[in-house]
């Protein structure tokens, strides 16, 4: 195949517009949030002086200290959690084979589709009652059963995916489940857990409107959460904004940017391999 | 994201039972993920559906109310126009994004030689952001002195600019850009590994035929996407429904409803006005708005199929 | 499942959580259906001088720093620790604290909150403290009303009260003197008409009249200040306390809305004012993006900051000349009936009617309690005073609009953004508001 120079000129310029067009709010922001702090910044325009201190500011102002550490709590106690639960429902679900696992994979399934809204209410009205809300435990329960249908949907099939052969030969060494699953199965799914790992922290780190209802504490809150308070505060300063909204996008660009092959596998081959 | 509602596939695989008893013992492993599916999941679910049965503030004694819930919300203008007000972001949010990943893919899968790998990335990263993030930053790229307007005006267009979110005609469609602005690397992502399945030697055959990359794509590639297109569909209708972050930061509903979106009022409702009845009944008519557009568009994979 | 009151350790309630959630099914919803007793047994106004901790919920930006700083400096013993929520988000964030298992012993007064969180028992009935304390004295009756309503909270502007005012807020209309100069307009108006001339000249003279939020409260506002000044001071009160029969669909409002949309439609208000967000309306008035801004004296310390003596206020006019009417509040402070320190919460509110507290209020542009005590200052904080001491002084202090029910504020904001917007009529806008009141007092 071979095309033809003209046709492969348009094909590159289109997908140079397209990119330009997803990239161009970025450059807006960054360049916007080098302005001096307070001033106007029109639309995409280089600054006169190059402000840095504003990271700072933003940071400081806006209580970023804390509302990272909140979402690092909670993303850090989601993620593990979430892995461990769907690997270990995957694995019963695929290899070991239980009572009631079709229905059970069809409930699992069925959840994501639930809309968080369905949720929200009943979660912060029943988990106040038992001390739940404004407690990082609440969330992270919520968040790891709100991931949990998609986590054990993907382990499933992995497992699923994975040669019968291993399994039985463990087995006729005697190796029990447990040994199955840590020493056999786990070394050759390192791929899996990584793209699974990865997508949860991403969905962990932007979820929003579970942690605006749960946590009423504005220091508990996490980082996208407090950034829609700063918009409240700050509303006027978009230099300052902008740096705001850069420090809570860093860590999920970083781990995007090093992490992008298993994004692009888990989104791809979680949706589509049925 | 916020949702992991990557799909409705079914469950792989079934049981694969591996002898020795293992039916009962694989609860063991199974039981800390039913468990907390079931408390923070199934559990208030189900809780909400017996709210919306219910006259609650949320800190008074509730009362039976019936199906009173279901009919206020029926009868209330400003929620049918939510409702709609949803459907059309599913024309920004799921028929544009997959006809602009569509484009991408074809851009893309038809043989460009260098960059791939960084177009993909590029295109995909509005996805991972927070939606907060996503709003925040084009809300200030629509406003008066923003981004939007100063590319009306570089085209010598300044009297169509305007205060994009502000305006009662254009707010909605202003936010809708927004969704395809995020969805559309998410279905080009989709399409590119359809379109990796599709034998090249197929395309050969048709090149050798005298058929451009074109002409190539529509009728080899494009065929081969219907799985994917049904659950990019599924995806991106979840997300256009059950919105409620992006309108949240931007313009919580206005102007004048003309954002207001199910999730916003469910929010509202319940957390603002205390009524956690309405409020119950408007996320269970949610769920089953949901519920059968997901099931519409997967019958619609089905048939053609 | 009786209710838990107090803090748990989090694990332990996180297990109880989970194992409790799944087994008791419904009876969870049921719990709360007991009355909280809010009447102390006894109340003292003497601290013991013990080190306690007051946890104070508050929203937007009273002075309430400071006020903590006076009040701490007084009573060292005491910590106050604040937190802090935007206004748009205060409603539930204050009704969800507050009736949490572990709530805030002080929140800044919310009635759209107090609606649910006073019937529930949830918050201090402050009958006892007000007689030792004698507040009856010290506050100003047309601030202390809306505070007290019956203890299922459908009738406010009397019975117990449940919250004690700090500083005082007034609705009115700053403007800035430069481009009320350029645009040839002397002094500010006087009447009604006056003002709508005013907004006129300056708008030939191609500068914005009126810089508006609507995005959130502002434009509403623009609506209350008028009404204000033309309908029925009475008739308002009764509608916003919840009085049997009370109506908002009157000429007078009708004729408000109609001048709203009037405005709106000559180019009065601010391009895009739908997308603007209140602060961001009043940076833009402070830049000198518009000759006028409409909102509460709230905005004055930050102006004056960055406007000095190039801004100044008055009270939205009356057709026939000044009227003595605001809609204005206080910012008021609640003590929740579940607090471990009644006294020491209400000593706080106690110092809020001190003339200490009344010179910080003073100070942050915020009326004191006591008009007595402020004054004296010049430039904007001067009008406001000015504007202000007329306004108790005849009682004239009307509670805002968004009191009237929870809702009201979700059908204002947008009902006036369709007014502006000219897709909504006056009759549509207050039938709305109407139906909404019919929904909690009909």
């Amino acid at each position: 195949m071979r095309p033809s120079a003209a046709g492969q000129a348009l094909r590159y310029a289109l997908l140079n517009l397209m990119a330009l067009a997803v990239l161009l709010p970025f450059a807006g922001i960054v360049l916007a949030a080098l302005h001096p702090s307070g001033s106007r910044v029109d639309g995409v325009s280089v600054p006169d002086r190059w402000s840095w201190e504003n990271f700072g500011l933003a940071w400081r102002e806006g209580g970023f200290g804390d509302l990272m550490l909140s979402s690092l709590i909670v993303s850090g106690a989601v993620v593990p959690l979430t892995v461990l639960l769907a690997t270990m429902a995957g694995f019963a679900l695929s290899v070991l084979g239980v009572w009631g696992g079709r229905v059970l994979s069809l409930g699992f399934v069925l959840g994501l589709t639930v809309p968080v809204e369905l949720l929200v209410i009943a979660l912060y009205y029943n988990l106040r009652e038992v001390g739940l809300t404004d407690a990082y435990t609440g969330v992270v329960l919520a968040e790891v059963a709100l991931f949990l249908p998609f986590g054990v949907y993907w382990m499933q099939s992995h497992f699923a995916g994975v040669p019968r052969e291993l399994v039985e030969s463990a087995r006729m060494d005697g190796a029990r489940d447990g040994t199955v699953l840590w020493r056999v199965l786990l070394p050759v799914s390192r791929p899996a857990v990584t793209t699974l790992t990865v997508l949860v922290f991403m969905w962990s780190w932007n979820q929003f409107l579970l942690v605006l209802v749960m946590l009423q504490d504005p220091s508990m809150r996490t980082a996208p959460t407090g950034l829609g308070l700063f918009v409240g505060r700050y509303g006027t300063d978009v230099p300052l904004l902008a740096a705001a909204s850069l420090i809570v996008i860093a860590p999920i660009v970083v781990v995007y940017v090093v992490f992008q092959r298993s994004f692009v596998e888990g989104i791809t081959r979680g949706a589509v391999k049925q | 994201m916020g949702d992991p509602a990557v799909t409705g596939a079914r469950a792989p695989g079934g049981a694969r039972r591996t002898g020795r008893g293992g039916r009962g013992r694989g609860w063991l492993f199974l039981l800390p993920a039913v468990a907390v599916y079931l408390a923070f999941t199934v559990y208030p679910a189900v809780s909400t559906l017996q709210f919306s049965f219910l006259e609650w503030d949320g800190v008074a004694p509730p009362a039976w109310a019936g199906l009173d819930n279901f009919a206020r919300v029926a009868a209330e203008p400003m929620l049918g126009r939510a409702v709609l007000n949803a459907l059309v972001l599913i024309v920004f949010f799921t028929v544009l994004p997959i006809l602009l990943g569509l484009l991408m893919t074809a851009l893309l899968a038809g043989g460009v030689r260098r960059g791939t790998a960084f177009y993909r990335v590029v295109f995909f990263l509005p996805q991972v952001l927070p939606l907060v993030v996503v709003g925040t930053t084009w809300r200030w790229m629509y406003s008066d002195d923003g981004m939007v307007n100063q590319a009306f005006a570089l085209a010598g267009l300044d009297h169509l600019t305007r205060a994009w979110l502000g305006d009662e005609r254009f707010a909605l469609a202003a936010l809708g850009v927004v969704g395809t602005w995020i969805m559309s690397g998410l279905c080009m992502m989709l399409f590119m590994s359809g379109a990796q399945r599709v034998d090249p030697a197929l395309h050969e055959a048709a090149a050798i035929d005298g058929a451009g990359p074109a002409r190539r794509f529509l009728s080899i590639t494009l065929p081969g996407l219907r799985r994917e297109v049904s659950i990019a569909g599924v995806i991106t209708t979840i997300a256009a429904l059950a919105s409620f972050d992006l309108v949240f930061v931007t313009t919580n509903g206005g102007p004048a409803g003309a954002t207001n979106v199910p999730g916003l009022l469910v929010y509202r409702l319940a957390f603002n006005e205390g009524d956690i009845g309405a409020a119950g009944a408007l996320a269970v008519v949610l769920t089953v708005l949901v519920v059968v557009f997901v099931g519409g568009i997967r019958l619609l994979a089905k048939e053609d199929a | 499942m009786p209710i838990t009151r107090r803090r748990r350790h989090p694990a332990a309630s996180a297990a109880a959580g989970a194992a409790v959630l799944v087994l008791t099914g419904s009876c969870a919803v049921l719990s709360t259906s007991v009355r909280e007793d809010d009447v102390p047994d006894t109340v003292s106004t003497a601290l013991t001088g013990e080190p306690v901790t007051l946890r104070l919920a508050y929203t937007d930006d009273p002075p309430t720093q400071a006020l903590v700083d006076g009040f701490t400096r007084r009573h060292p013993g005491v910590t106050v620790e604040l937190e802090r929520t935007q206004f748009s988000d205060y409603v539930k964030t204050v009704k969800l604290a507050m009736s949490s298992d572990d709530p805030p012993d002080i929140a800044q007064y919310n009635t759209g909150a107090m609606n649910s969180l006073v019937p529930a028992g949830l918050i201090l009935n402050l009958d006892k403290h007000s007689a030792a304390y004698g507040w009856e004295e010290a506050f100003p009756s047309s601030a202390m009303d809306p505070l007290r309503t019956d203890p299922d909270a459908e009738r406010f502007g009397s019975g117990s009260l449940y919250a004690v005012p700090g500083s005082l807020s007034v609705l009115g209309v700053f403007y800035n003197r430069d481009l009320l100069a350029e645009a040839g307009v002397e002094e500010p108006p006087r009447t009604l008409g006056a003002f709508e001339d005013a907004l006129e000249e300056v708008h030939a003279e191609g500068t914005t009249p009126i810089g508006n939020g609507a995005l959130e409260v502002g434009g509403f506002q623009i609506w209350n200040a008028l009404l204000n000044v033309t309908g029925d001071e009475q008739d308002y009160r009764d509608w916003v306390y919840g009085a049997p029969g009370a109506t908002i669909e009157t000429p007078a409002a009708e004729e408000a809305a109609a001048t709203l949309t009037r405005w709106a439609e000559r180019g009065y208000l601010s391009e895009g004012a739908n997308a603007t967000s209140d602060i961001d309306a009043q940076a833009d008035f402070a830049a000198g993006g518009s000759a006028f801004l409409i909102t509460g004296n709230w905005a004055a310390a930050a102006l004056a900051e960055e406007m000095g003596e190039d801004v100044g206020f008055f009270l939205m006019p009356g057709p026939e000349g000044p009227v003595p009417v605001a809609s204005g509040s206080s910012v008021s402070y609640a003590v929740s009936s579940q607090s471990d320190h009644p006294d020491a919460a209400a000593a706080f509110l106690d110092y809020l009617g001190s003339p200490e507290a009344a010179r910080i209020q003073a100070e942050s542009g915020f009326m004191p309690v006591d008009p007595e005590a402020a004054g004296g200052g010049g430039g904007v904080m001067g009008d406001i005073d000015a504007g202000f001491a007329r306004v108790i002084e005849e009682e004239g202090l009307v509670p805002f609009p968004d009191y009237a029910a929870p809702g009201m504020l979700d059908r204002l904001t947008p009902g006036v953004q369709g007014l502006v917007a000219g897709v909504r009529t006056e009759e549509e806008f207050l039938g709305s508001l109407q139906e909404e009141w019919e929904g909690e007092h009909g």
